[in-house]
């Protein structure tokens, strides 16, 4: 019963999210085909290709024909998994961003992970004590925190940890030397990792604790906290079992909607610290004018964000059993 | 008759000092159903917070007094024991069921909430539906989130939940108070019930004198803090003493008692920070005198607090108000 | 009215940068011109933050790049405000399909990532400070969008504004003189938020070599001090603190706001 109704809830929000995807790729066709100058260009990249390519791109694409036209066979070639290829780099764009792929799941994966367990710890621990010592210091850091660039505190994190203390590699993902295998491989990795991660979850760990916090204090002023109260109930089992269930809500919507941040953040972080991510391929390929992989990072990333808020509807309605 | 409650010059203050409940004094015995009858602002659900030692407000708290459950005086326990008191020797329902149940969890869970809380746990399943049973709810509720009920079906699941580790008392604030009055009568009924199943002890707070008229042994008036009456509900309902007593039974819309006009007390409730001097009643009392009703505030004797109780004019207090 | 002493200092700091945006050829040498002191640390004798790698004084393109800051942040934040309330006005005022129709491109907006979407418009289009104001600014309006409408839709059936449509008033005047006023609050919360963000965002935009080539700023002078890290920290330390305590003073402002219209 609770199975069938969450299965509707799934294909109704799909049902809204697919044209969703849609008006995303048509934008990115329009980005493409208002590009001034030659809209091959914006396909092809600013290289030297030869005319015939360039002629086979105004054919496939349809660029002599109505607009129409234009946006459905784009429409069409992106949904094959076609997003172009990329001569800088000699490879299809999507072959291209697949490998990069990796990279940039490592490290906003661990960012995320970060932000959100700690995050919601501290914001526990706050509300569990408003006006503390905890408290205030956590908020005031929380404040500070969230006005700071994340790519300049990727540079005092190497300025501080790489230059000065020399106690953490600076750049890329490996050792240069290429990987140790095994577990000195692993703890090489980490190594590498600890700073973009710290600078990249830095900003949404301080949205994270606030608005748990927040959410937290409003949900422990409810009449049914007293009522678990009034049954003996301990502060283990209203703050975790009561009060963080209630607060989940709203704060793992905020995490959901706010994954653009995160995104955002580590096409800036992973060029401050050289990681072999997606991000870094975004800076590469603006620097050397390679629009294709640019427009198809583009359209990868939009339809992450438009993915991860379907994703955090279905969990809001897993948690919320009154939303239909 | 055991008393299982008995309250003792119960006081309760805020922080600033303001008293929102004054020397209040009562008593609740087995198998009994008491009620504490008062309006908005007389300090009635103070007195029952008070007993849970559990307020709504971080700034109130028990200024003074005793408050005895079998003999133990529940005013002088450390948290830890008053978390072994609440929900297993004490149980309280409260006002409005739809705020007071927790929207996410299934309400079986919620019944179960007391026995996880004091380490019995074991057998919880059969007992939740053994407590549904009891408070006439189908076996497959246990299951339900509290959206998907009633509001007299949420009562009845708040009311086995405060049940569930067999309370001596029960403390049972406007129960009835949020609900449509056809199912008020329901819930009052299950009241009666289960005090004559489990002997159980309690205390029904509530402004609405046709509840206490209709379950209630024994009655407490409370205005403005304090107790001003008390007795037996029978007689207090036939002859009562005290002017805001008979003011409270004027302002009932019955046929029997207000064939035509309709009356309220006249003034309004002080508020707690700005108490008149003398007898709180006094400003709004049409037997008030300067010496003694404004000047020096009147004792309870004999279940009465008033200086006029005893002269024969005061048992037609509202008269020249046409009561 | 007590005021905190976190907001007066708030408000301090963008009186100074306000100023320091308006007076800056007279308060500091030309920052562009460059000269043969390269890379000198701070408290060197002339340049008391220093020089960058083309011997330009660190503490004159701080100070010029209030400008470009200040300019992106409120002029977005403004832009913002005003298309976010058009569209949530109109969409909680005519309700029906026109709201429905108007929100569902209001998610879109919402959707796109701001930062990838500014990176690659000005990549196609070409640096330009008026470009990176549009590309922000058709980005910040959303979520004023969704507070506005919600407002509009809740007052639309209140009793007050029935009072007026049965006094005879428009339905555009209506809008505009009896409804929108009860959501300046929340708009002047979120445009104070908004210039923080956009201020982040330029400054982002100017890391990555996007900003307006002629003009100094902060993100810029990110970018050049990427290389310098290990020689010369004092490039990246400043125009960095710059953005951290100027981003700071306008949230600690629009969270004095909301604490303000909410305790109302």
């Amino acid at each position: 019963m609770r199975a069938a109704s969450i299965g509707l809830f799934v294909l109704r929000r799909l049902a809204h999210a697919i044209p969703l995807l849609l008006c995303v790729i048509v934008l990115n066709y329009a980005l493409i085909a208002s590009t001034p100058g030659d809209p091959v260009t914006a396909l092809v990249g600013d290289f030297p290709a030869p005319a015939d390519y360039k002629a086979q791109i105004r054919r496939e694409y349809g660029l002599d024909r109505p607009v129409p036209v234009q946006v459905a066979r784009y429409l069409g070639r992106v949904l094959q998994g076609d997003l172009g290829y990329s001569f800088a780099n000699r490879q299809t764009v999507l072959s291209l961003i697949a490998g990069r792929l990796a990279a940039t799941l490592a490290l906003t994966g661990t960012a995320l992970g970060v932000s959100a367990l700690l995050g919601v710890g501290l914001g526990v621990l706050c509300a569990r004590r408003p006006g503390g010592a905890l408290d205030r210091t956590v908020t005031g850091l929380a404040t500070a925190s969230y006005a700071l660039p994340e790519f300049w505190v990727g540079q005092m994190l190497i300025l501080v940890f790489a230059i000065w203390l020399g106690w953490l590699p600076s750049q890329g993902a490996h050792a240069i030397r290429g990987a140790p295998a095994g577990w000195a491989g692993i703890a090489d990795g980490l190594r590498h990792l600890l700073l973009p991660a710290l600078a990249l979850s830095l900003r949404y760990l301080a949205l994270i604790a606030r608005i748990t916090r927040g959410a937290m204090l409003q949900v422990l002023s409810a009449d049914f906290i007293l009522a678990a109260r009034a049954r003996g109930a301990g502060e283990r089992a209203v703050l975790l079992g009561h009060a963080l269930r209630n607060a989940a809500a709203p704060v793992i919507t905020v995490i959901g909607f706010n994954l653009g941040f995160i995104l955002a953040g580590s096409a800036l972080i992973e060029t401050v610290f050289g990681w072999p991510g997606i991000g870094r391929l975004l800076f590469e390929s603006i620097s050397s004018r390679d629009y294709p992989t640019m427009m198809g990072i583009m359209l990868i990333v939009s339809a992450s964000v438009v993915l991860a808020n379907l994703a955090t509807d279905i969990l809001h309605r897993m948690l919320d059993p009154r939303i239909g | 008759m055991s008393a299982v409650l008995q309250v003792r010059g119960l006081s309760v203050a805020l922080a600033n000092g303001t008293r929102l409940v004054d020397d209040v004094s009562l008593d609740v015995g087995a198998g009994e159903i008491v009620g504490l009858v008062g309006e908005s602002g007389s300090g009635k659900s103070m007195t029952a917070y008070a007993a849970l030692g559990l307020f709504p407000t971080p700034h109130a708290r028990i200024a003074g007094g005793a408050i005895l459950l079998d003999g133990r005086d529940l005013a002088r326990l450390t948290p830890a024991e008053w978390r072994e008191v609440r929900g297993a020797r004490i149980g309280m329902v409260f006002q409005d069921p739809s705020s007071f149940l927790d929207p996410l969890l299934p309400v079986g869970r919620q019944v179960a909430e007391a026995l996880a809380a004091h380490g019995e746990s074991r057998g919880a399943q059969a007992r939740v539906a053994a407590l549904l049973a009891q408070v006439e709810l189908p076996d497959g509720v246990a299951a339900r989130y509290p959206h998907e009920l009633s509001g007299g079906q949420k009562q009845r699941v708040l009311i086995a939940a405060a049940l569930a580790m067999r309370p001596r008392l029960l403390i049972a604030d406007e129960p009835t108070t949020a609900l449509d009055v056809s199912v008020q009568a329901g819930i009052l009924t299950l009241l009666q019930r289960l005090r004559d199943e489990m002997g159980l002890a309690v205390l029904l707070i509530t402004h609405d004198l046709g509840v206490i008229e209709r379950t209630c042994a024994r009655v407490y008036v409370m205005y403005a803090g304090q107790i001003v009456e008390s007795g037996n509900t029978a007689a207090l309902f036939a002859a009562p003493r005290h002017p805001y007593t008979q003011g409270l039974m004027a302002s009932l819309l019955s046929p029997a008692v207000r064939p035509t006009t309709l009356f309220s007390i006249p003034g309004t409730v002080p508020p707690a920070a700005d108490m008149p001097a003398g007898c709180r009643f006094h400003p709004r009392c049409p037997l008030a005198l300067p010496d003694p009703c404004a000047a020096r505030p009147p004792e309870l004797t004999g279940e009465v607090r008033c200086w006029r109780a005893e002269e024969p004019a005061t048992a037609k207090a509202w008269a020249a108000h046409g009561a | 009215m007590r005021v905190p002493p976190s907001v007066a200092l708030a408000a301090g700091w963008l009186a100074l940068t306000l100023l320091a945006a308006a007076f800056a050829p007279l308060l500091a040498m030309d920052p562009y011109a460059g000269g043969p002191d390269a890379l000198l640390p701070p408290l060197s004798p002339g340049h008391w933050l220093g020089t960058d790698d083309l011997g330009r004084d660190i503490f004159a393109e701080t100070l010029f790049g209030t400008r470009v800051s200040l300019t992106v942040g409120v002029t977005t934040a403004l832009a913002g405000a005003v298309i976010g309330v058009a569209v949530g006005a109109t969409a909680g005022w005519l309700g029906g399909v026109a709201d429905a129709a108007l929100m569902r491109l209001t998610e879109l907006f919402q959707t796109l990532p701001r930062f990838v979407l500014a990176l690659v418009v000005i990549a196609l289009f070409g640096p330009g400070l008026v470009k990176v104001i549009f590309v922000i600014a058709a980005l910040a309006w959303p979520q004023t969008a969704r507070v506005v409408r919600a407002s509009v839709a809740t007052l639309r059936a209140a009793p007050f504004v029935d009072a007026a449509r049965v006094g005879g008033m428009p339905g555009a005047a209506l809008v505009l003189l009896e409804i929108l006023p009860n959501v300046a609050g929340p708009v002047v919360v979120l445009a104070a938020l908004d210039v923080a963000t956009a201020i982040l965002l330029e400054a982002g935009l100017g890391f990555f070599g996007l900003g307006d080539p002629n003009l100094v700023s902060w993100g810029a002078m990110l970018n050049e001090a990427q290389q310098y890290l290990r020689g010369a920290w004092w490039m990246a330390v400043f125009p960095g603190c710059a953005i951290a305590v100027t981003v700071l003073a306008f949230n600690r402002l629009g969270d004095a706001l909301n604490a303000a219209s909410g305790a109302r």
